[in-house]
């Protein structure tokens, strides 16, 4: 990996994904880095003025300005006072976060379906539409004939009118959002062990941890700030050893062979075999905290009983790993002072996701590493804000990480909003998003919502997505910042505000609160989510029990105070936050009236939320998804104790067979986010990953013929691809495939480049979130193609032969600047 | 000795007959994808207990030959009532089935150590697990 020297201008961050290293020594603070990139030609003196918000270009939530010129957003630089990111950013926010929105194919005006096809119109006749088949459909059929799919991207402010529309004002159960894709079995696995979602971890345990164990998680592309946080460590005095469980060789597995730790490339669809080999190592050896175990959590023994058949061998036999990996890796965890554990998508979109993301849980459990510095977990999320969609109650659940299962908790909500409590959906549980896809695939579900996502490409078995969405059954609403692939097969297509043309807050992956002020205005007449769903629900006429509007906010920062109120005494308490603190800098939640300061991590007492009146959920069986009932869940007493949660390894729905031999997974590249919508419309991104691919190893390339840029098909039984071959470091029998790429920015809509044709309608039976890592394939070749693919040198796509590698970003600068204190880091409180 | 016979072979018998129920329910609900892959994993657990019931079921049957009681066997389902709605009344059919692994609620303690791999799975699972392409 290229370096670069402090303090520098000109650096091109698609070249140097991390830039330069600040290294530093275990419990010191992280020093500070600043980070920026201006539109060519433009120097800082150009900039009109700066406006405070925070990345969303993943999950980090970097803390950062946005350069404003003329009315235009130009460029951005990260926040040297933010704690989440202490002035850095990464390629994608660099380059990817202003272009976009001048982009010149902006949708600036409504567009609504006329004989066939999408023409602009005014928003009176949009709205008017979507109101029209929306009353009908609610005379006709009621509440249950209307579906919300919502995103990862909207503001707190929006996904919690959205919350209060569908559930106080329509009484719908069927709202979820493309969260139930990336971040579900984040949360469940946090409700299953712990009671309640909510991280218990923190960044600044990457400043203080022994050992760092990355589950699923390629954190050098999909969080290059936090990676250049382990790199930092890494490069310091006592660096921490790194474990990785990833089917490809990424720049995470290559730090575990440098820092003497392991790389773990389990078969696709086998995690669990792993982990519960890991659980039994740990207490085979006695690497636990017996007193602890006893005091804090509860299941240790039938735990003991799961986990007993899954030897290293046996694991090695399942996962085709060594069993002295498995011994290594095991050690390592149990011998460490302090671990920090994160997981992400190689857990999260694969098979029994819930089971192995609790097993993470339950090895820092049975160590009693959670609540103090150094030893945490982090469950991941994918997207920026999907932790408020998770928090408000857009994805389903009930707000501020209520009950559905439990009255009292939906009383609460009921006054809170002045509606009857039978109008709020609790009868069952909420409505996921692969099950509300399939109603609007069977036309129970009339009318579709869809905002901010691109379910066309981003969801499982495309070809019957696409046919859910273009079919008469569902009349489909999109609203959107361009003309997706999603929005080509709508009824309505609305026009979306986006980051930094409205104002709102969001929270990432460890809790912490920014503010994102607007900077400009939106392009023509597009306007923000928030407004958007004010206008349908003032159009309805949607009241409480006393005829009084509901959502009646008179902007967003109204709508933030009645969330506050929301959360008042819940596990995610917003009391003491207000948008002024917030322009200060992040602040992690809870930070309640008494505590306006906020928290670094969670459980620090070691109670957790696990009292049957206080609790998220029951808790589910881990291998049926089947529910604990409240009588069940008061019965085995855990008031306060974390749950240890065993299941059993099965193998995955599809495997390998003689027509399909190949293992099939989708996944990321560092320069793209999601499909493309803000990454593709930046040059630099575009250029360093222009087309997609699929990876295969040397040997099974070898096997069928095919050498580096052919052209080969890949098929499933549900669809094929078309695109060239990187022949590269994924574990042989597997082939990877980057899920980036539709066809929005191609002539005609193809479906040959879209990885997700071939995968699978399969979920989680907890979770419930969609697998995107296991399906079987076959690879042909077609034809030579016409030089190496595209695919990018630099990360875990990297080439087995020499290419010339991956560079060409546009300039940005990166000094070097004198590290503030922040406030609530245990080091720098310790010094 | 002689009821014991005869109600391990009711177990034994049952657990058969859930197995090839939940099979012809999930597949024939196939397009509900979370019906087909939970009916075929609460079948797999129904044919181990199955496999484990088989030696005692057979020494018992050696050793006795009295006769059975009336009406001790509930029918399998043979076939999937047809649209959406008949989907809630096929699973109401299953739960009424005996015997011990009904597929409401968690039944840890029922459900076999750790099946294995593909290979020790038994042999009845060989059938292609694919739920059909839509």
């Amino acid at each position: 990996m290229t370096r670069s020297e402090l303090p520098s201008a000109d650096l091109d961050r698609v070249a140097d994904l991390w830039g330069a290293r600040t290294p530093h020594s275990k419990g010191s603070v992280w020093p500070a880095r600043q980070d920026l990139r201006l539109e060519d030609g433009l120097q800082i003196d150009d900039v009109d003025h700066w406006v405070g918000s925070a990345c969303v270009l993943c999950s980090n939530g970097c803390g950062c300005d946005i350069a404003v010129k003329d009315g235009r957003m130009v460029g951005v630089r990260g926040r040297v006072d933010d704690p989440v990111n202490h002035g850095r950013l990464g390629p994608k926010g660099l380059y990817g976060s202003t272009p976009w929105a001048s982009s010149p194919d902006r949708l600036t005006r409504p567009m609504v379906r006329v004989a066939g096809r999408l023409v602009e119109t005014d928003w009176e006749t949009a709205m008017g539409r979507v109101v029209e088949v929306s009353r009908r459909l609610l005379e006709e059929k009621g509440p249950l004939s209307h579906g919300f799919y919502t995103s990862g991207q909207l503001f707190l402010e929006e996904y919690y009118a959205l919350a209060v529309l569908g559930k106080a004002g329509l009484g719908t159960p069927h709202m979820d959002g493309n969260t139930r894709l990336c971040t579900a079995t984040a949360a469940v696995a946090m409700k299953e062990s712990f009671g309640s979602d909510g991280q218990p971890g923190s960044y600044t345990d990457i400043d203080s941890c022994d050992a760092i164990f990355l589950y699923g998680h390629n954190m050098a592309e999909t969080q290059t700030v936090l990676w250049s946080r382990v790199l930092d460590r890494i490069e310091g005095e006592d660096p921490p050893i790194v474990v990785c469980v990833d089917p490809r060789r990424t720049p995470v597995a290559e730090a575990a062979e440098r820092t003497g730790g392991v790389h773990l490339a389990p078969y696709l669809g086998t995690n669990l075999a792993l982990l519960n080999g890991l659980q039994r190592e740990l207490l085979q050896n006695g690497w636990i905290d017996e007193e602890w175990v006893a005091a804090h959590a509860l299941g240790l023994e039938e735990l003991r009983k799961v986990v007993d058949p899954y030897t290293p061998e046996k694991v090695a036999q399942i996962c085709g790993v060594e069993a002295d990996q498995v011994r290594r890796a095991a050690e390592v965890f149990g011998t460490t002072r302090d671990v920090l554990s994160t997981v992400l998508q190689g857990f999260y979109q694969s098979h029994q996701a819930t089971a192995a993301s609790v097993a993470v849980n339950n090895l820092h459990l049975l160590r009693g590493m959670i609540g103090r510095p150094g030893a945490g977990v982090l469950q991941m999320n994918g997207q920026p804000t999907a932790q408020n969609n998770r928090e408000c109650g857009a994805d389903g659940d009930l707000p501020a990480f209520r009950n559905w299962d439990n009255p009292e908790h939906v009383q609460q909500l009921a006054t809170l909003w002045n509606v009857e409590v039978q109008q709020i959906p609790h009868w069952a549980p909420p409505t996921h998003a692969m099950q509300l896809f399939r109603y609007a695939e069977q036309g129970s579900i009339g009318f579709l919502w869809i905002s901010a996502t691109n379910p066309a490409v981003s969801m499982p078995e495309s070809a019957r997505i696409r046919k859910v969405l273009d079919g008469e059954q569902c009349f489909v609403v999109v609203q959107d910042l361009f003309l997706t692939e999603t929005a080509q097969l709508a009824d309505v297509v609305l026009p979306a505000a986006g980051w930094g043309e409205k104002t709102g807050t969001f929270t990432n992956v460890n809790r912490t609160v920014h503010l994102s002020d607007q900077a400009v205005a939106p392009p023509g007449e597009a306007r923000s989510d928030l407004e958007i769903f004010q206008l349908y629900a003032r159009e309805m006429g949607l009241t409480d029990k006393d005829g009084e509007p509901l959502l009646q906010w008179d902007g967003p920062e109204e709508v933030f105070e009645a969330w506050k109120e929301c959360t008042r005494g819940r596990p995610c308490d917003y009391t003491g936050l207000t948008y002024q603190r917030l322009r200060e800098g992040g602040i992690p939640w809870p930070a309640s009236e008494q505590h306006p300061e906020g928290t670094d991590r969670l459980y620090t007492d070691h109670v957790f939320p696990t009292h049957t009146e206080q609790c998220e959920t029951y808790g589910h069986d881990l291998a049926t998804g089947g529910g604990v009932t409240e009588q069940e869940h008061r019965a085995i007493g855990a008031n306060g104790r974390a749950f240890l949660k065993g299941s059993p390894y099965v193998p995955a729905h599809e495997r390998p067979s003689p027509e399909f031999p190949l293992l099939y997974s989708t996944g990321r590249t560092v320069y793209q986010f999601h499909t493309r919508t803000k990454t593709g419309r930046a040059r630099s991104l575009q250029q360093a990953a222009p087309d997609p691919w699929v990876e295969l190893s040397a040997p099974d390339a070898e096997r069928l013929g095919i050498s580096e840029g052919d052209v080969v098909r890949v098929e499933s039984p549900r669809g094929a691809i078309e695109v060239r071959a990187r022949v590269g470091f994924v574990r042989e029998g597997t082939v990877f495939a980057p899920f980036h790429y539709g066809s929005w920015d191609r002539d005609a809509l193809s479906t040959t480049r879209q990885a997700n044709e071939l995968t699978m309608t399969v979920w989680d039976p907890v979770s419930k979130q969609p697998c995107f890592k296991t399906a079987a394939c076959r690879v042909i070749r077609v034809r030579a193609g016409d030089g190496p693919s595209t695919a990018p040198t630099t990360a875990a796509s990297r080439p087995v032969g020499a290419l010339s590698p991956t560079r060409g970003g546009a300039a940005t600068t990166s000094v070097t600047v004198p590290t503030p204190t922040y406030r609530l880091d245990p080091a720098g409180r310790a010094r | 000795m002689t009821h014991l016979a005869t109600y391990v072979r009711l177990l034994h018998r049952s657990e058969q007959s859930l197995a090839d129920s939940l099979r012809v329910v999930g597949v024939g609900h196939a397009a509900e994808a979370d019906v087909f892959h939970t009916a075929h994993l609460l079948a797999d657990w129904s044919d181990e207990h199955t496999r484990r019931l088989e030696p005692i079921a057979q020494r018992l049957t050696q050793a006795s030959a009295a006769e059975e009681p009336q009406r001790m066997n509930h029918p399998p389902i043979k076939e999937i009532r047809d649209s959406a709605v008949g989907l809630p009344r096929d699973l109401q059919d299953l739960y009424l089935l005996p015997p011990s692994s009904r597929p409401a609620g968690r039944s840890s303690r029922a459900r076999p150590k750790a099946p294995g791999t593909g290979s020790s799975r038994p042999s009845r699972r060989s059938a292609p697990r694919r739920p059909p392409v839509s």
